[in-house]
């Protein structure tokens, strides 16, 4: 019974499989090259803060939110390779919530858990034919490349596929609207709303800069075009208030496909102003408060749930691997 | 017996968030179903290894509701207010494990169904199945009834019943009433007459003594209960008894006029004042209540001088040896006079003469004090006692000192006074209770003052036992409903009582005497009494009291509800099933107090007068 580990050409990685996920999957899609037209809705010397509006409100409001969890780093050593490859088992998930704001009543919808193994690019489907004993379904796809960004970029691109699909689902833009967190793009449907808690990139300057922080509940920038390789309409919010904080914490931004009509983006931008304050949790609730929404809190905790225990998706994977 | 024959209700899965044992277990709700404290469940699980599936029976002792996916207090305004939180209500029921089928004690698995037991599957959820002979007692919440194994009342496996709960609401007693109306009548309900018989053709004989010690309200049994509903008689009815009150029987009444089936009652009452002629009884407003009292010759006889000294001081070992020396005395000494109605004089057994060994009556010579009366007893045995002038007799007192002696006659002459005593023991025509006249006997003693009370308690009491003592027989049964337990057999102290008390728990059950004891607190009961008591039955209890140990037998959530229950809901106790079940007894169709009592409608009232003044207008 003694496992001959030698003669094994897949092992699991002993270092802790969130190891290096560190890198910011927010910014890979990004192109740098972007310019920022400020005067869209105002001219950029007249801004100052825009009322919300709800009165065009849909009853529902949909938050789609995706998570991803590296569940375990594979080694591929056969015989006949000189290093190693490493390989991602990884966990991704994506989900809805309905917000019935008629019936003020939450729910789950299209709650979806897909397990993949990246390869890197070239690696045979073969070499991990022993990872079937686990009993766990999986499946499995190939990355751009052989580095171990490239296995983490896929994983992250698995999770935004089924995102999207997710949006393309539930999304019915006659009755509903949907908010999608982090950016949005191409494989998003346009008048998805994308919902961006961090503010990492300076799209602002001079007076549209200085009109963000003035922002009072129920209140919106004027929209700004975001013209790169997507180009899209933005507009910051205020979702809440932090005591002894700056006036820039507590803003969240929006954004919206420049595919839609001006018009409709304003009166989008309007109802976010006034509709998402309401979802933002209290201080206490949660680390990154205001900004991380209710809804979408309790989806990523719903979503996290769905995965299952990871340690006990880990010894089955070690059982499978290194046992005889 | 392990398949589920028929389609059961489903109502949820055990929960897999926490481990079964065999003790408990939870249930997650499906959205459609509830379960209720006191449902009984059944849940079917393959355990491996077994070759047949496990039933595990249940019943519920608690049920919870809860958001999933909440973390903070405060997130139910984000569920119910704004509803920007989803989160799943959920409804969950603790389970107390009742029995397992077959019975290899493994924990139910996680996860699998569990349905509502109803019919056969409530029936062995209750160990009905296992019963010897079942009567019904109660109803459950869905109205079916609730079964007690008899022979763990009557005295073949168990014996005696003891009641507790709060007074003041009468559930004690009414309870006790209820039951006995179950025991006396419950023949036809069962299916198969041999098998079930509760108690035989004997039952007809049971006999049951009952002390009215509040008020007058068990003077009412054989009235009409105002308060009495269709749901009452729909109760009645499931329980297999058409509901009526007792027939009220007396002395006078002739038997030929009883309707069969309908249990009897007779009202006895110690005459308040009066000549054996024309005694006057308390109850004014109360008709066929009869009259009874002990004459000397029965009070000597019957050795009941011993029950004039029920207080706990007077247990005293001095006293206690003069006492008996004294009673054995008047049962030598004491002599029948000619046509005295029960009066005796106290002679020197020397003198008596016997004809075909009974006693000769006598006339009383002069100096002889008649003993017609307890004050006369007590004059006579001071004679002898502590006499003027002259010493002692040392037949009756012995070496024991005059202090002694000072102290009985002090306390002899304290309950010969009229308002104690002194109207039971009287010279005249026998008027004892009779206690076969009717299926109950009530004896009223509301009135009476508490020694006189523990007196008439005591020598009915040692009456009924020694009866049966001479018989031997076990059946017909007679029962014995004494309220106030804690006064006639308190915890602490000794009395003759006590101690008979004691006796009939120890030894009634194969003699047939048993004890129906009801009492506020069970924890001031002598254990003897408790402990030998099968049955146990309470209702609404004090707080404090609930957590004694006295009621160990129940479940702890049973003793939380215990502090809430309502009247007409009891919890039982019952050997034959291992847990506490709670019940509900139908409204008794007799009133249970005076202002229960159906009035005459007022068209009967004025029937008469209604057709005198038509006939006028003609």
């Amino acid at each position: 019974m003694t496992p001959d580990l030698s003669d094994l050409n897949l092992s699991i990685s002993s270092w802790d499989p969130a190891y290096g996920s560190a890198v910011d999957f927010r910014e890979f899609h990004e192109s740098d090259q972007q310019s920022i037209d400020d005067s869209v809705e105002l001219n950029a010397r007249n801004w100052e803060p825009v009322h919300g509006n709800i009165i065009n409100a849909p009853q529902d409001i949909l938050f789609v939110d995706g998570i991803q969890r590296i569940e375990a780093r594979l080694e591929i050593y056969p015989p006949e390779f000189t290093v190693p490859q490493s390989a991602l088992w990884a966990a991704t998930g994506a989900g809805a919530v309905c917000w019935n704001r008629r019936e003020r009543k939450s729910q789950f919808l299209n709650l979806v858990h897909r397990r993949v193994v990246v390869l890197p690019r070239g690696i045979e489907i073969a070499h991990i034919e022993r990872l079937k004993r686990a009993d766990v379904d999986f499946e499995i796809c190939h990355a751009r490349g052989t580095e171990f960004s490239d296995l983490q970029n896929e994983v992250h691109a698995q999770m935004a596929q089924l995102e999207s699909e997710i949006v393309r689902a539930t999304a019915d833009f006659s009755s509903n609207m949907v908010i999608a967190d982090g950016r949005i793009g191409s494989k998003h449907p346009p008048g998805t709303l994308g919902y961006v808690k961090s503010h990492e990139r300076r799209y602002l300057s001079g007076r549209p800069a200085e009109t963000v922080p003035n922002l009072d509940i129920e209140q919106r920038t004027p929209l700004f075009l975001i013209d790169g390789q997507y180009p899209r309409y933005s507009w910051y919010i205020r979702v809440g208030y932090v005591p002894k904080g700056n006036r820039w914490q507590g803003i969240a931004r929006l954004e919206v496909s420049a595919q839609v009509e001006l018009e409709h983006a304003m009166e989008l931008a309007d109802i976010s102003a006034s509709v998402i304050p309401i979802a933002a949790p209290p201080l206490y609730m949660d680390p990154r408060a205001p900004q991380n929404l209710v809804p979408i809190a309790a989806l990523e905790r719903e979503l996290r749930r769905g995965l299952g225990n990871p340690e006990l998706l880990s010894r089955k994977l070690k059982v499978a691997l290194h046992e005889a | 017996m392990n398949q589920i024959p028929e389609a059961l209700d489903r109502v949820g899965r055990i929960v897999g968030d926490a481990r079964t044992n065999t003790r408990e277990f939870r249930v997650i709700l499906d959205d459609t179903s509830y379960l209720a404290v006191d449902d009984l469940v059944v849940v079917i699980s393959d355990i491996p290894g077994l070759n047949d599936p496990l039933t595990t029976y249940g019943v519920v002792t608690e049920s919870e509701s809860t958001y999933e996916g909440v973390t903070y207090e405060t997130d139910v305004r984000r569920i119910a207010d704004s509803g920007v939180l989803p989160a799943e209500l959920i409804r969950t029921a603790t389970v107390a494990i009742t029995r397992m089928i077959p019975e290899i004690w493994t924990a139910p698995l996680a996860g699998q169904v569990v349905h509502r037991a109803t019919g056969v599957q409530r029936d062995l959820a209750l160990y009905v199945d296992d019963m010897g002979r079942k009567m019904p007692v109660g109803l459950a919440p869905d109205g079916s009834p609730i079964f007690l194994d008899l022979d763990f009342f009557d005295g073949t496996k168990g014996g005696h019943m003891s009641i507790s709960g709060v007074s003041g609401v009468a559930t004690k007693t009414t309870y006790a009433f209820f039951f006995i109306r179950m025991l006396t009548g419950a023949r036809h309900l069962r299916e198969n007459v041999d098998k079930y018989d509760v108690v035989g053709d004997s039952l007809h004989n049971t006999r049951v003594l009952v002390f009215n010690v509040k008020g007058q309200d068990l003077l009412w049994l054989d009235t009409d209960n105002a308060d009495f509903t269709d749901v009452d008689e729909a109760g009645w009815t499931t329980l297999g008894i058409t509901p009526t009150p007792f027939q009220l029987v007396t002395r006078d009444a002739s038997i030929s006029d009883l309707k069969p089936g309908i249990p009897t009652v007779s009202f006895w009452s110690p005459p308040q004042d009066g000549t054996p002629e024309d005694l006057a009884l308390p109850q004014a407003d109360r008709m066929g209540v009869s009259p009874f009292y002990w004459t000397p010759r029965e009070f000597i006889n019957s050795g009941l001088l011993s029950y004039v000294f029920t207080d706990a001081s007077d247990s005293r070992n001095q006293l206690q040896f003069l006492l008996e020396r004294i009673q054995s005395q008047l049962q030598r000494w004491a002599v029948d006079l000619v046509e005295g109605n029960g009066a005796v004089v106290l002679r020197h057994p020397n003198e008596h003469e016997f004809i075909e060994g009974k006693r000769v009556a006598v006339a009383p010579r002069s100096g002889e004090i008649t003993i017609n009366s307890l004050d006369s007893l007590k004059d006579g045995i001071r004679y002898f006692i502590d006499p003027d002038e002259i010493e002692p007799h040392p037949d009756w007192v012995g070496s024991i000192e005059r202090g002694t002696i000072l102290a009985f006659i002090r306390r002899l002459e304290a309950a010969s006074r009229t308002n104690r005593l002194g109207q039971l023991v009287r010279a005249g025509s026998k008027m004892s209770v009779d206690r076969d006249l009717a299926t109950v006997t009530v004896v009223d003693i509301h009135s009476l003052h508490e020694l006189a009370q523990r007196f008439v308690v005591g020598a009915l009491l040692k009456e009924t036992f020694e009866e049966k003592e001479e018989t031997g027989l076990r059946t017909p049964l007679s029962v014995v409903v004494l309220d106030e337990m804690n006064k006639y057999a308190p915890i602490q102290g000794e009395s003759p009582i006590k101690d008979m008390l004691i006796d009939i728990a120890q030894r009634g059950r194969s003699l047939g005497v048993l004890l129906i004891g009801a009492q506020q607190s069970a924890s001031r009961v002598a254990p003897d009494v408790l402990e030998n008591a099968s049955i146990r039955v309470t209702g609404r209890l004090d707080s404090a009291e609930s957590e004694r140990s006295q009621y160990g037998w129940m479940l702890p959530s049973t003793r939380a509800r215990a502090k809430l229950l309502k009247p007409g809901t009891m919890v039982l106790g019952q050997p034959a099933v291992p847990l506490p079940v709670v019940l509900k007894f139908p409204r008794t169709p007799w009133a249970t107090r005076g202002e229960e009592r159906l009035a005459p409608s007022s068209e009967e009232l004025f029937s008469g007068l209604d057709s005198s003044l038509s006939e006028d207008i003609e």
